[in-house]
């Protein structure tokens, strides 16, 4: 369970301060797929940034599981970093020095999994993304489709409880995408809690909650009623 | 994370990053590499210097009366030196040699001995021999035993010949063999017709006794070369002098360590029997102070440039490592996402800068034996002269030049030290990275 009491955020920029959220109230249960939507500039980055652990609110409070996370160290930060969250990002953000097999053994070893163990767990999640023939493979020998799979099965390396999404298909062609936006469904079919942040609002609506952001403000939270089937609804866009 | 996942992938960001490692890798090598010869270069001085400080030559101390001035004060070596007439000339006895050894509790032995050289002028006799002139020490019979010499064939002098200044002489082994190469025990009983200044004229000796052979390691500045060394009976000098007293005595310590208290011993009595500045104390330790004087201001030198040249190869580490670290900015903040707390970031970073750092060592190692070899080939006794005999002390010392384990160590030590001291500020500088900026960066 998430929960932003009046958060905020402000970034000193010297002469000039910028309010990049204002008192966010926010309660995220287990199980939910929320769309995090908004312009450039509203918000969105910073919040997901905080709620996956990166950053911390400069006001209001942050309570995870009960846990006050403001008071938290840098390895408490760490280890949940590591083992419950799980991170996909719009340009993948993969190693390009080690090959897709490595990309994905890295945060178990952070989580200090047997080398045995990680290497096969590592196989069998690259695998289930289709990229059993690309694990020995580099980054830049992948196609961007690819390369997020590989981050998807990194994100999901050390079975996190919440993966957040920061646009996971901003950089990909639409029938990637969709691919992609399937593999996400499919996880929180899986119990998998997700937030994911874009600005496009078809692929908002495959969430099952939307939270739109203007200003660094929370103008509407609503759970979406019609919501876009990847399948479907996404090929050919 | 435990330490062998973390030098893995702190290689594989190192492999990446080829080129730039290896500008790293070569910077401390030449600094461990010139570190390295310079111990070994000092090891093998240190070397020389005991091992000429176990010569018994060595262990000499010389009393003698002090009748020159310098013209520069503090000057050693004068090129003119001025005799002060008005200065009494002290004339010891040598009854002064029980007594001084008796009052100075460092002093071991006390003898009479001083040089002269000697020119063959019976060709004769010697005709197989190539030797023109060589050098003769005036002794007392005590001086064989305070320089641990025996005798082989034949005896020593006995109180009788120094009583009666008989022409006598003892050869020592190396002179023995150049002047009779095919004699051996049958050179006791024969004459040798010498000429010498003592002399002013050709005297006739009679060798009574060969000497065995020892090494006594090498002496620099030993201008009898490799002739060798024959010893009479010091009467037999003052015979000839107008001057019928002893200007100069020879004392002896058992143990070169013994050396600076014995000649402040010998000092304190001398002058309290014939007054301050009228006797003058020559030892070895005038030597090893004139070889420090030239020796140490060089070592100073070579030591500030390789000082400061390991300071820039350090400055240049550091500079490299912050250029990484910028340029790993992304992957900091990936790593910092996917769960590596602060410290691991700081492990991760130095343990990169230390893995250089054993690598430059390694590299360094194969570099400074490489450098000794030539620094040996350059200064091996074999080369060419010249330098003087602060360049002859180290010469002598060539085949010790070599880079021990221990030399290595202590470089390789110094070099991480250093690598470890320039690798912490990039590290720590790596693990305060906000990770929203570094995963903003590109």
């Amino acid at each position: 369970m998430i929960k932003l009491e009046n958060a905020g955020k402000n970034y000193d920029l010297g002469a000039v301060k910028v309010a990049a959220l204002k008192n966010i109230n926010l309660l995220i249960e287990k199980g939910e797929f929320v769309s995090i939507m908004g312009p450039s500039g509203s918000g969105k980055s910073s919040l997901l940034h905080i709620l996956g652990l990166l950053d911390k609110p400069t006001s209001g409070t942050y309570k995870l599981e009960n846990y006050e996370v403001i008071s938290l160290s840098d390895k408490e930060l760490s280890r949940i970093r590591n083992q419950h969250f799980g991170f996909v990002f719009q340009s993948f953000n993969l190693f390009s020095e080690f090959n897709a097999l490595d990309n994905v053994i890295m945060p178990m070893i952070y989580a200090k999994v047997s080398s045995k163990e990680r290497k096969e767990k590592a196989k069998g999640l690259l695998a289930s993304m289709g990229l059993e023939h690309r694990m020995y493979h580099f980054p830049n020998m992948l196609s961007g489709g690819e390369q997020q799979r590989v981050a998807i099965a990194r994100s999901l390396a050390n079975n996190p409880d919440l993966i957040l999404a920061d646009e996971p298909t901003g950089n990909l062609p639409s029938h990637m995408g969709a691919k992609i936006l399937e593999i996400l469904d499919k996880l929180n079919k899986e119990s998998v809690t997700l937030i994911m942040v874009t600005h496009n609002e078809k692929i908002g609506r495959c969430g099952k909650r939307m939270i739109r952001l203007k200003d660094g403000e929370i103008v509407s939270d609503q759970v979406i009623k019609n919501r876009t089937n990847p399948l479907t609804d996404l090929q050919g866009e | 994370m435990n330490q062998r996942d973390l030098f893995i992938i702190s290689f594989r960001f190192i492999r990446v990053r080829f080129l730039e490692s290896l500008m790293v890798v070569l910077g401390l090598a030449l600094g461990v590499a010139i570190i390295s010869s310079l111990f070994s270069l000092a090891r093998a001085y240190n070397y020389e210097m005991e091992t000429q400080s176990n010569n018994p030559e060595q262990r000499e101390i010389r009393v003698e009366s002090n009748t020159g001035l310098s013209l520069l004060p503090g000057n050693k070596s004068p090129a003119l030196k001025i005799v002060d007439t008005q200065r009494k000339k002290v004339i010891f006895t040598v009854s002064e040699l029980v007594k001084a050894r008796k009052a100075c509790p460092d002093v071991e032995d006390g003898y009479i001995s001083f040089g002269t050289r000697f020119s063959v002028t019976d060709t004769s006799a010697l005709s197989r021999s190539e030797i023109k002139n060589f050098e003769c020490k005036m002794v007392s019979p005590e001086y064989f035993t305070a320089n641990n010499m025996e005798i082989a064939v034949g005896s020593i002098f006995t109180e009788s010949d120094i009583h009666s200044a008989n022409s006598v002489i003892v050869l020592d082994k190396k002179l023995a063999t150049k002047l009779f190469p095919d004699e051996d025990s049958s050179i006791i009983g024969k004459n040798i017709t010498l000429s010498s200044p003592i002399s002013g004229g050709n005297l006739t000796f009679t060798v009574i006794g060969v000497l065995k052979y020892k090494n006594t390691g090498v002496t620099a500045t030993d201008p009898t070369g490799n002739s060798g060394t024959a010893y009479c009976p010091y009467t037999l000098s003052l015979q000839y002098r107008s001057q019928k007293g002893l200007d100069t005595l020879s004392f002896s310590v058992p143990d070169i360590k013994r050396l600076k208290k014995a000649v402040y011993q010998l000092n304190n009595y001398f002058s309290s029997q014939y007054g301050i500045n009228s006797i003058l104390i020559h030892s070895s330790l005038d030597w090893e102070k004139d070889q420090k004087r030239v020796i140490i201001p060089i070592f100073s030198i070579i030591t500030l440039f390789v000082g400061a040249g390991l300071l820039m190869a350090s400055m240049n580490i550091l500079n490299l490592m912050l250029a990484r670290i910028a340029r790993q900015k992304k992957n900091i903040g990936i790593m910092m996402a996917i769960g590596a707390s602060r410290f691991d970031i700081f492990k991760l970073f130095l343990t990169e800068s230390l893995t250089l750092g054993v690598m430059g060592g390694v590299l360094g190692c194969f570099i400074a034996f490489l450098l000794s070899w030539l620094l040996q080939l350059l200064l091996s006794p074999a080369g060419t002269g010249g330098g003087g005999p602060q360049l002859d002390v180290i010469r002598g010392a060539g085949p010790e030049i070599s880079v021990t384990f221990s030399i290595m160590a202590v470089a390789l030590l110094l070099t991480l030290i250093l690598n470890a001291v320039f690798g912490i500020y990039p590290a720590y500088k790596a693990s305060r990275t906000e990770p929203t900026d570094a995963l903003r960066s590109e």
